[in-house]
């Protein structure tokens, strides 16, 4: 086989212009290119997904029947239980009102969302980024935090293209957050772990924690609003070093399964 | 085939990765659908007919990653070529079980191939340029293994597919192969 032959040539040609493009990407040219073709094929990856999405709802629908009068039981109880939180809840409110009134502060106003939907996810790194159908005309910018519909936080918004939106969740390994827990205040940062988990570090050594606390965002650093839900502690250990403590976390919100979401474009 | 065909193909492909298998799939299950793509085009086709359609591929699948654009596009030529270069797997059609065996297992070899040269090409670019984002690369878990024995079986459904379609049209003849 001679090395110069046809294919060869034709191998080492593209090889050199892939690598150009590479260079030229590096520039932050190729932002324009995939913001068009994510335009373009917006509607078809959001029309795919819903359609993908009522298909597998309808099947898990027909594999959970027979669990459906158990699941019921269950259901009935939690919303007793629920129901006597709500009154607990309300006197809180009550309180609550009544305290901002003696300080003077103005009542907590809620945020400025964004309702998307999840189009797409990335199937080929770890697995942890979704494409939310809504970017830069609709007012999305890079590091604005997205919550489900109760107020957990899912990720943050990590590449903005005009009509898209890249979403990086709290389980990839470059997400980092500022976070809190709610019961003890203690601070830490909480990260993710390869995207499969998410665990919250840098916690002072002096801080009491328990399994079961509630982990928040802190607010620290003004990129994200103070008190979204992250999830409830788990396992906790000590860094490597020794010097901190470190605790992982379950997140309340399944992120596997995500269809819509909000972005928090305001707080 | 029908040049058309491919192109079709190759968007369903793309809606199919980005789309509709997470749906069905743990994220870190779902196949490189690109890889096995590019295994069967090297197989029917060979390499020069198919380089300019593993790059539209390749670029299809750039789009949808967080890495630089034309990244996935040079593994996905290198995969073409490697896979090119195994004359052997294609004397044995008529042989079909073994064939068959043999492509499972190169889309198998090519889909871990794919991310551990991802890997190196990331953290190579990520030392020349900065706020390039690093890839776990592969990963001895049974999602890493689901994901590429899904691979493996969804190569072989895109492999009869395009064999079947190249019958039928006969407009992109085989690629004549010399020693």
């Amino acid at each position: 086989m001679k090395f110069f032959s046809r294919e060869n040539i034709k191998f080492l040609s593209a090889v050199i212009l892939l690598i150009v493009i590479i260079f030229l990407s590096s520039r932050g040219a190729d932002n324009p290119v995939k913001g068009t073709v994510l335009w373009l094929t917006s509607p078809f990856l959001k029309t795919f997904r819903i359609f993908s999405g009522a298909v597998h709802g309808f099947f898990q629908f027909l594999g959970s029947i027979g669990e459906l009068k158990g699941e019921n039981e269950k259901l009935v109880k939690k919303n007793q239980e629920l129901l006597a939180e709500i009154v607990k809840f309300k006197d809180t409110e009550k309180e609550n009102e009544l305290l901002r009134k003696e300080l003077g502060l103005v009542p907590k106003n809620k945020y400025n969302l964004e309702a998307s939907f999840v189009i797409g996810q990335d199937a080929l790194g770890a697995g942890s980024s979704i494409f939310i159908d809504k970017g830069k005309n609709k007012g999305i910018q890079e590091g604005m935090a997205v919550i489900v519909s109760n107020g957990i936080l899912v990720g943050k918004v990590s590449e903005v293209f005009p009509d898209t939106a890249r979403v990086v969740l709290i389980t990839d390994r470059d997400s980092i957050v500022n976070g809190e827990v709610l019961e003890s205040g203690a601070k830490g940062i909480i990260k993710g772990t390869y995207g499969l988990g998410i665990m919250m570090d840098m916690i002072s050594q002096t801080e009491v924690l328990k399994e079961g606390d509630a982990a928040i965002t802190s607010g620290l650093g003004g990129e994200m609003p103070r008190g979204l839900l992250i999830g409830k502690i788990g396992q906790i250990g000590q860094s490597e070093d020794k010097l901190f403590q470190q605790a992982t976390i379950f997140s309340l919100a399944d992120l596997s399964s995500l269809r819509v979401v909000f972005v928090v474009k305001k707080f | 085939m029908k040049k058309f065909y491919l192109f079709i193909l190759i968007l369903i492909l793309f809606i199919l990765q980005y789309s509709v298998l997470g749906v069905f799939l743990r994220s870190a299950r779902i196949p490189n659908l690109f890889v096995a793509l590019v295994a069967s085009l090297a197989i029917i086709f060979g390499f020069k007919k198919s380089v300019s359609w593993t790059i539209l591929a390749g670029f299809l699948m750039d789009i949808g990653a967080p890495w630089l654009l034309g990244s996935g596009m040079l593994i996905l030529v290198l995969i073409l070529w490697l896979v090119d270069r195994l004359k052997i797997v294609t004397e044995l059609r008529s042989k079909r079980y073994l064939f068959i065996a043999l492509f499972a297992l190169i889309v198998f070899v090519s889909s871990f191939a794919f991310d551990l040269f991802l890997k190196f090409e990331l953290g190579a670019e990520r030392y020349i340029f900065q706020g390039i984002s690093n890839l776990p690369g592969p990963a001895v878990s049974p999602d890493y293994f689901f994901k590429l024995i899904y691979s493996a079986i969804l190569g072989m459904g895109i492999y009869h597919f395009l064999r079947k379609a190249r019958i039928r049209f006969h407009s992109l003849p085989a690629v004549r192969r010399t020693g």
